[in-house]
């Protein structure tokens, strides 16, 4: 199974430090200083998106040069192959395939170009400066020696690394915490069920006349 | 727009190994260059989608594309005195739309020798279902669909295939959004 860097919204806090870490250590290791994590904020949610690397992934069988491969449990560009026809930023379901432009590179098109605007998407934007000469995606920070940057930077633990072991066990804490609501739900459930059998015996009817019963005070009025 | 999926092995795919791909000012015939086959380019409106991989490669601003917001169109432009003959945009082409005109393969790289009139096409913009903005040209999106068609048996490429009608950007929020309900978060 590949493994991917999965974020919990509840506790991004939308600083940032994922995304400059990220195009900072691919930098570090001759490789395009764009940031591989985008971060999302609107008014309810704040969240880094991260590459899921799709098992059939569909980046790779877009590519018309062969420049996306499966590399174990992850996938990889090839910068050099990459010609920035950017099909594969196209087709990627969650959006996590970036353009990435040299750090030499002199925008040639169209220099005032805006990242987007409000007619037009960032992608389209980003082809009209005709400076993205190739695409980035997440590959686990496979050159550095221990994991995934984003991860030790992120101030709030915000970011971790989901592989089968933590999938398994991220499963089964939810189906305790299912059967802990569903247990929960059945105890108040026989609580009802016991007390109104107890009126029922006593014939006082407490809980059903409770809201609908005539009040003490309507009976004395003439 | 061909239907089958194009697996050219085009000569910058070939040379990648031993030669990084010059960007920049460095001219596609500079020294460390990969050997490209080099001639006058010709461009078929039919099997071009826009994906604008030439006008990247173009050295010299010969090949450009503009975003025409108002009209929703993308604009295509091919100017013949700009070219060197370089023919990295026949190499980097996907659909095989660039291609090299036969015999000028013998002929001195002559640039200005003969006058055309700037080639311009344009190109249909598609409209993101979800935001309405532009975000790639009509026939791009129909020959990435056709492409993920061919992925039979790939839940991956058939939940991409159901997503090409939005923008990337919405992908990302939809994304993050989807992380939000999973991670139980209330609305404030």
């Amino acid at each position: 199974m590949n493994r991917f860097v999965v974020s919990d919204p509840s506790r991004c806090i939308g600083c940032g430090a994922c995304r400059v870490t990220c195009s900072e250590a691919h930098r570090k290791r001759a490789l395009r200083p764009a940031s591989r994590i985008s971060l999302v904020k609107t008014r309810d949610v704040s969240a880094a998106v991260t590459c899921h690397q799709c098992e059939g992934a569909p980046c790779l069988s877009v590519c018309p040069e062969g420049a996306i491969s499966q590399e174990g449990d992850r996938l990889q560009v090839d910068e050099a192959r990459c010609t920035g026809c950017l099909l594969c930023a196209l087709v990627c379901p969650f959006g996590a395939v970036y353009p990435s432009a040299p750090s030499t590179a002199h925008v040639k098109a169209a220099p005032y170009s805006r990242a987007s605007s409000a007619r037009s998407a960032g992608l389209l934007r980003q082809k009209e400066t005709g400076a993205y000469t190739s695409v980035v995606v997440c590959d686990l920070c496979a050159k550095a020696p221990d994991g995934p940057r984003c991860i030790a930077a992120c101030p709030t633990k915000a970011l971790s690394l989901m592989d089968e072991g933590a999938l398994g066990h991220l499963a089964r804490e939810r189906r305790i915490d299912a059967i802990e609501k569903t247990s929960i739900a059945m105890q108040g459930a026989t609580e009802l069920r016991e007390l109104l059998a107890a009126e029922a015996a006593l014939g006082t009817g407490v809980v059903r006349d409770r809201e609908d019963a005539p009040r003490d005070k309507t009976e004395v009025l003439p | 727009m061909s239907p089958l999926k194009p697996r050219v092995p085009n000569p910058i795919s070939q040379g990648a190994s031993r030669a990084v791909r010059p960007h920049g000012a460095a001219g596609g015939n500079g020294i460390g260059a990969p050997a490209v086959p080099q001639g006058k380019p010709h461009h078929d409106f039919g099997r071009c989608i826009a994906c604008a991989a030439c006008a990247v490669a173009c050295d010299t601003s010969a090949i450009r594309i503009f975003v025409d917001e108002d009209e929703g169109m993308l604009v295509w432009t091919l100017d013949l005195t700009d070219c060197t003959w370089c023919g990295r945009c026949a190499a980097v082409c996907p659909t095989g739309a660039m291609g090299l005109v036969a015999d000028s393969a013998c002929r001195p790289a002559a640039f200005a020798d003969d006058p055309e009139p700037p080639k311009r096409c344009l190109f249909a913009l598609r409209e993101c279902a979800s935001c309405g903005r532009y975000y790639a040209t009509n026939k791009e999106v129909e020959y990435a669909s056709s492409l993920l068609e061919q992925e039979e048996g790939n839940a991956d490429a058939a939940r991409a295939l159901a997503l090409t009608g939005i923008c990337p950007d919405c992908k990302r929020t939809h994304d993050a959004k989807a992380a939000g309900r999973r991670a139980g978060m209330k609305r404030f």
